[in-house]
């Protein structure tokens, strides 16, 4: 992304885009990560995400990274408890 | 689903990572923008899929972080596409299948007839063939409306025909004219007018005569009564025959909507799909306007536990037309309307004598009406049963005709 681009990117999502993590769970089946980093420890049982301003771990069995881009990632299974860490 | 289904358009790739640190793969494929899915912890590594034009690129970052990648498998239309490329042979006998395919939608496959009984199927079809209108007809070619005019005609049994093109089947519906039952000769009845008119000639073949020649009638009045009394008292019925000539004046309207009989259609039929959402149609593309297509839409409410949902599929068949020269639309219109009195004159007026026909045009909000004044010699001998109350009489009383 050139620098123009993500001037305007910058401007465009400072009034929109909060600049905190978002965290959405979804009964305990799915679990929605707005502004994750990177993923720090990936296991079946745990999945420990760095995100903006803290890191999370998730717990729970048969975890599984549906999707994951740049800005979001979703993680499906059956979570049984979140920390933060 | 659509996700699903895109990514398989656009192929992907299951890979396996053998050993290294899954993590920074998993992150390093994010921070390159790559799109990968479904990532699971396996046996010393993950599994997951990436796209697979994204595949190389993954080997790459693997590469440079020292990890061992393993292909499982590829998937999805792009790989296939990619795999048969040399095989023309293959495309190429897909795209005759489609052209013929698409080639054979202007053909006729199959004529169904409806709705007949008394006339057999055979002489509908064979009428229809003379027509031009039999299996393998070229449809672009065919005139339906103005074929089923000319079917009439030559099929006056029937009062009304329809033919209705689905795909390439042709539904043709009809209904046979029904005459009036004939009365047993073994039963009194008596003979009223069938119309208003003014009679000319009577010709009694049994019964007792009620009104003379030149006398005025109304429909339904008695002109032949069945009873009668004989020189000791005794009340006798007959069953009446007569012939009653009279002069009858009526009016006889057809009219075309001309705005219909305008279009042209191209013969191209395209098909867009659509959600019916609590009676909101959403079509899943352009709908072109009413002025420019016919538009059918047709409803598939989705059933649940034999209840049917608010909400369901929705296919808008479009049949786009171009608009024909006025000129040559109302030139149609009259032939139309023309074969239509022929037809009407052939059958309805088969026993009449046309003494004097008026005609008069008129032509208003694109409808094109003509009537038609006729004054006509016809019987107008209408046999009618007798009342139960008015035949309480024994069986001796009735004597048979003649």
């Amino acid at each position: 992304m050139n620098k123009e681009n993500r001037s305007f990117k910058d401007n465009f999502t400072n009034g929109i885009i909060s600049p905190f993590s978002e965290v959405t769970l979804i009964g305990n089946k799915t679990l929605l990560v707005e502004g994750a980093s990177s993923v720090l420890n990936y296991n079946d049982d745990s999945i420990k995400l760095k995100l903006v301003d803290l890191t999370i771990i998730i717990y729970g069995v048969s975890l599984c990274i549906s999707y994951l881009n740049q800005d979001s990632l979703e993680i499906n299974g059956k979570i049984s408890r979140i920390e933060y860490v | 689903m659509l996700i699903e289904l895109m990514r398989y358009v656009k192929g992907y790739v299951k890979f396996k990572t053998e050993n290294g640190i899954a993590e920074r793969l998993i992150n390093e494929i994010n921070k390159e923008g790559l799109s990968v899915f479904h990532i699971r912890k396996a046996d010393g590594g993950i599994v997951g899929y990436i796209g697979y034009f994204d595949y190389e690129r993954l080997l790459a970052i693997a590469n440079r972080l020292n990890i061992d990648v393993l292909k499982l498998y590829e998937r999805g239309m792009t790989p296939f596409v990619l795999r048969y490329k040399h095989r023309f042979g293959l495309f190429a006998g897909i795209l005759i299948f489609v052209m013929l395919l698409s080639l054979s939608q202007y053909f006729i496959w199959e004529i169904n007839v409806k709705g007949n009984e008394k006339t057999p199927t055979d002489i509908i079809l064979s009428e229809l063939s003379e027509l031009g209108i039999e299996k393998m007809s070229f449809i672009p070619k065919i005139d339906f409306r103005q074929k089923r005019e000319e079917a009439l005609v030559k099929l006056p049994q029937l009062s009304w025909m329809t033919m209705n093109r689905i795909g390439c089947k042709l539904e043709v519906i009809v209904n046979e004219r029904v005459f009036s039952p004939k009365i047993d000769e073994k039963t009194p009845c008596d003979i009223v007018a069938g119309k208003t008119g003014i009679i000319r000639y009577i010709e009694v073949y049994n019964g007792t005569k009620k009104i003379k020649e030149n006398c005025p009638v109304v429909e339904g009045d008695l002109i032949v009564a069945s009873r009668y009394e004989t020189k000791n008292g005794k009340v006798m019925y007959v069953h009446s025959d007569a012939k009653i000539i009279a002069e009858v004046e009526f009016d006889k309207l057809i009219s075309v909507d001309v705005n219909e009989l305008s279009k042209e259609y191209t013969g191209e039929t395209k098909t867009i799909y659509g959600v019916n959402l609590f009676g909101f149609k959403i079509p899943f593309g352009v709908i072109p306007s009413a002025e420019s297509a016919d538009i059918e839409a047709i409803s598939y409410p989705i059933h649940l536990f034999k209840k049917e949902l608010p909400f369901g599929i929705l296919k808008f068949n479009i049949r786009p037309f171009d608009r024909k020269a006025e000129d040559k639309v109302k030139t149609e219109a009259k032939e139309i309307i023309r074969n239509a009195f022929l037809q009407y004159e052939a059958t309805e007026l088969k026993d009449a004598v046309i003494l004097k026909r008026e005609e008069q045009t008129s032509f208003k909000n694109n409808i094109m009406a003509v009537k038609v004044k006729y004054l006509c010699e016809e019987n107008i001998a209408k046999k009618v049963t007798l009342d139960e109350s008015e035949l309480n009489f024994e069986s001796e009383n009735f004597i048979g005709n003649g």
